[in-house]
């Protein structure tokens, strides 16, 4: 398996691996920015969550998803 | 079978919640994407949220292309269809689109959020289902 080959050809998939993970990665935080985006323009419409709402949520979400 | 983590479910209320004021269905997405979680739409809501009008779909098709950029109208296949038939039979319930979105809000079996503004029926399809949590907004 040390043929100049097999040895190109683990480099071009290692290579490809990540090139996939990053795309993938890159693409999740994109989506996510788009989501807040439109987040921002929904509580500038009509009135951001006040604190007291969030801190009520991030608990209720504590207690469901434990964190 | 998807192993979506963190995930919010919207039905066709928490939707219409989203596109209206409601500032806690925001925050409930506010707080999913500042989680790294996954916001999911089944597309049975679509049934209940447009018109096949353009112009009156203009905002609905807007939210949902940025909510669902990466893919995630979860599609029905026979899988959900069954769990969606058991879920109703159980309930003794007649809305073949709330058990869909019931359904697929069970089928990771992870816990999860369903956000509706019609709790009363889903929270009784999910009765045998506690990792499920259904919130009004």
């Amino acid at each position: 398996m040390d043929h100049p080959d097999f040895v190109e050809i683990r480099k071009e998939m290692r290579r490809q691996k990540l090139s996939g993970f990053l795309n993938r990665a890159m693409g999740r935080h994109l989506h996510r920015r788009r989501i807040l985006r439109l987040l921002d323009e929904l509580d500038a419409k009509y009135g951001a969550p006040s604190p007291e709402l969030m801190a009520e949520i991030e608990a209720d979400a504590k207690r469901i998803f434990g964190k | 079978m998807p192993t979506f983590a963190d995930h919010v479910v919207l039905d066709s209320g928490g939707l219409s919640a989203l596109l209206g004021s409601s500032a806690r269905a925001r925050g409930w997405l506010r707080w999913c994407k500042t989680s790294a979680g996954t916001v999911v739409v089944p597309v049975s809501v679509l049934v209940e949220t447009v018109t096949g009008h353009s112009g009156r779909d203009a905002e609905t098709n807007r939210v949902l292309r940025v909510l669902t950029r990466s893919g995630r109208i979860s599609p029905v296949d026979e899988d959900l269809g069954r769990l969606a038939g058991k879920l109703r039979y159980r309930a003794r319930a007649d809305d073949g689109i709330d058990a869909l979105v019931a359904a697929e809000a069970v089928r990771t079996l992870q816990p999860c959020v369903l956000l509706t503004s019609d709790p009363g029926d889903l929270t009784t399809l999910l009765t045998d289902h506690p990792q499920v949590t259904v919130r009004p907004v």
